[in-house]
């Protein structure tokens, strides 16, 4: 959050060097002024003599080029009997209490809407420090807890694979303060609840799913992972070339000589980078879909993303709500297409 | 009907000249004068053309007015990228066609062109602001080698001016004319700070405006002078955007030697109570500053009942 109103020369060296024109060019237009130029450096000495508000700065710091700005989701299953309505007030009754000591983690505020549970959550992140010894942050984010078909899930537009970490705690302490803890626990979204010969069933539907506003253009990297060892390994690059021109054929991947000879070896993939087209807006993204495993967590992340101009690539930030909007669709994919070979299994 | 539209047009012309005028701006010539560019021989008609001194470039800058005045449901991004690309080329036949603009509009003055403005005011009740952001975010801008500025002020951003004059009044009237409006030094500009009677593109687009005056008050028998530093505000109403604005006072040095800061709102102030004076009171109290808030005078929705009074 900007506090200091920032410099002149601040605001000429973001806009002139770390903030891709296009964003640039976007930020103004919104706000009236259309500047006709090429040149980053001509508009930045303009924009620095105008005076923008809290948010326009706020604006401006998320299109900035860095990791932070690409956003991810992931999410946990509750299982539970209990309905939405017992959910929410059960996270409510110990909105405030101090769930663990050491990072002072709590419940800040509970939203019921549209039969969606908001819990916003907050602790100190305490992490090896450049100039003090631990650096701690105050961290904050938002739970969100929707039903679909019965089941509970919890997703979270996380930051960092921490403030995962913490959903799961803040479930586990609340589940504690229950009768029986039972009622509520969490439940991992992880590639080793569906048998072994499934795993690549789920990468195969995911490649070839038809989505409604992309389509797939690419298949940019393939993570494996070899049963009991729980490190992942990139697959090489000739054969990715292979694999990814059968995905683009619409080939099964099961069918596929490549992929039958990891299979054989006691390989299953664990995730996947794709880069989708939009099919309406001049955009494309790079999407990454992956079972970690360190912590065991289901991650949808935005790697990179790019606007097309006169047929060229470059780079832009898209606006977060946008990116939050397309990782929740995302997300809805993912979960049919898990559950959907989750169920196919317990028929077996 | 035609001949309505330009009894309107003209109507909004001279309401849209004379707004500018009242922000300090000078006219140039006359309303409604063609040039023509050299190369295509097409001839832009420029609706008026006014000239200001540009404090951070020291030079005077000359900026293209063209007014419209449409019902909203003629408003949308095709309407606007055909009036951008005319505004663009005009500008471009003006910084090529020399002796006729000298001839018809610029007299000689050494002057930069390369900015336009395009006051948009929607004459039925329709106008939608987020509506017509979202126009104003799918228009293409044209492609040029020379930097071009164009901006545009649509019914929220005239209302918005129609303020600021009304509040200018007050202010001037309040301190006998010493208001200024103050233009900080920048870094990367090499200008002291400016205390000028207009205002520039750059300010009427910011959400801050900053002010200086003289007020004298009277103590008993003696007459004492107050300076005070005035924030015309127009940045949403929250605690953490009000904490910006006071740091920008601190960088830009307008709590030195003041008396007092009165940040002016363009919003009914007792919505915004219980924030103010938690603001208030985070305020560090420092060498006796009285802070006020004031509500600025806000113009009447329908642009025309604003008159400009000599």
């Amino acid at each position: 959050m900007i506090e200091y109103y920032p410099d002149a020369a601040d605001i000429f060296e973001v806009i002139s060097s770390k903030i891709q024109l296009g964003n640039v060019r976007d930020f103004l237009k919104k706000r009236g002024v259309l500047f006709v130029a090429n040149n980053r450096k001509d508009i930045a000495l303009y924009v620095c003599r105008m005076f923008f508000g809290f948010e326009d700065y706020e604006e401006l710091k998320s299109y900035i080029h860095e990791k932070s700005n690409f956003k991810k989701i992931s999410g946990i299953e509750l299982n539970t009997g209990k309905d939405m309505t017992d959910i929410a007030e059960i996270f409510a009754s110990k909105k405030g209490d101090i769930l663990n000591n050491t990072d002072e983690l709590k419940i800040e505020s509970i939203t019921c809407r549209d039969k969606v549970v908001e819990i916003d959550i907050s602790y100190i992140s305490k992490k090896p420090g450049k100039v003090d010894l631990i650096r701690k942050e105050r961290r904050e984010f938002k739970i969100e807890i929707k039903e679909k078909d019965d089941k509970k899930m919890a997703l979270v537009h996380h930051k960092s694979s921490e403030d995962y970490t913490k959903v799961i705690e803040v479930i586990t302490a609340i589940s504690k303060t229950l009768g029986d803890p039972n009622e509520l626990l969490p439940q991992k979204i992880i590639l080793e609840r569906l048998p072994v010969h499934l795993r690549i069933k789920f990468f195969d539907k995911l490649l070839l799913y038809k989505y409604d506003e992309w389509y797939l253009e690419d298949v940019v990297s393939i993570k494996i992972r070899k049963g009991e060892e729980l490190e992942d390994e990139e697959i090489e690059e000739t054969e990715l070339r292979g694999i990814a021109e059968a995905v683009l054929r619409g080939d099964n991947l099961r069918t596929n000589e490549i992929v039958k000879k990891f299979e054989r070896s006691g390989y299953y993939f664990s995730g996947v980078t794709m880069k989708l087209a939009h099919k309406h807006i001049p955009i494309k993204i790079l999407l990454e879909v992956i079972f970690k495993y360190r912590p065991e967590q289901p991650e949808i992340s935005i790697k990179d993303s790019v606007e097309v101009i006169d047929g060229n690539e470059s780079p832009i930030i898209l606006p977060k709500h946008q990116q939050d909007l397309y990782l929740t669709k995302f997300w809805e994919v993912f979960e049919e297409i898990y559950y959907g070979i989750l169920n196919e299994a317990q028929v077996e | 009907m035609p001949e309505e539209q330009n009894v309107e047009g003209d109507r909004w012309l001279d309401k849209a000249i004379e707004i500018l005028k009242a922000l300090g701006w000078k006219q140039r010539g006359d309303k409604k004068v063609d040039i023509s560019s050299p190369n295509s021989g097409t001839s832009y008609g420029i609706d008026a053309y006014f000239t200001y001194n540009d404090p951070y470039e020291n030079t005077t800058i000359g900026i293209i007015m063209e007014a419209k005045s449409r019902q909203w449901k003629s408003v949308n991004s095709n309407f606007l990228e055909r009036e951008i690309k005319r505004l663009s080329e005009a500008i471009q036949a003006i910084n090529l066609n020399g002796d006729e603009f000298n001839q018809k509009l610029n007299f000689n003055e050494a002057s930069k062109v390369n900015s336009a403005i395009l006051m948009l005011w929607v004459n039925d009740h329709n106008y939608n602001r987020e509506k017509f952001i979202e126009y104003l975010e799918s228009v293409e801008i044209p492609k040029k080698w020379k930097l071009q500025r164009i901006f545009i002020a649509s019914n929220s951003e005239i209302l918005r001016f129609c303020t600021i004059i009304e509040t200018y009044r007050e202010l001037m009237s309040e301190s006998q004319g010493t208001f200024r409006y103050y233009y900080p030094s920048l870094t990367l500009t090499k200008y002291e700070p400016k205390r000028l009677n207009y205002l520039t593109l750059e300010y009427l687009f910011s959400k801050y405006i900053f002010g200086k005056m003289t007020v004298q008050t009277t103590t008993g028998k003696t007459q004492i002078p107050m300076n005070i530093t005035v924030v015309l505000y127009f940045d949403e109403i929250s605690l953490n955007a009000l904490k910006l604005m006071y740091n920008a006072l601190i960088r830009f040095q307008l709590l030195d030697e003041v008396d007092e800061v009165r940040i002016y709102f363009n919003k009914p102030l007792h919505h915004y109570r219980s924030v103010l004076e938690e603001f208030k009171r985070r305020i560090p109290p420092k060498n006796n500053i009285v802070f006020k808030f004031e509500q600025m005078k806000i113009a009447p929705s329908d642009v025309y009942q604003w008159r400009r009074s000599e």
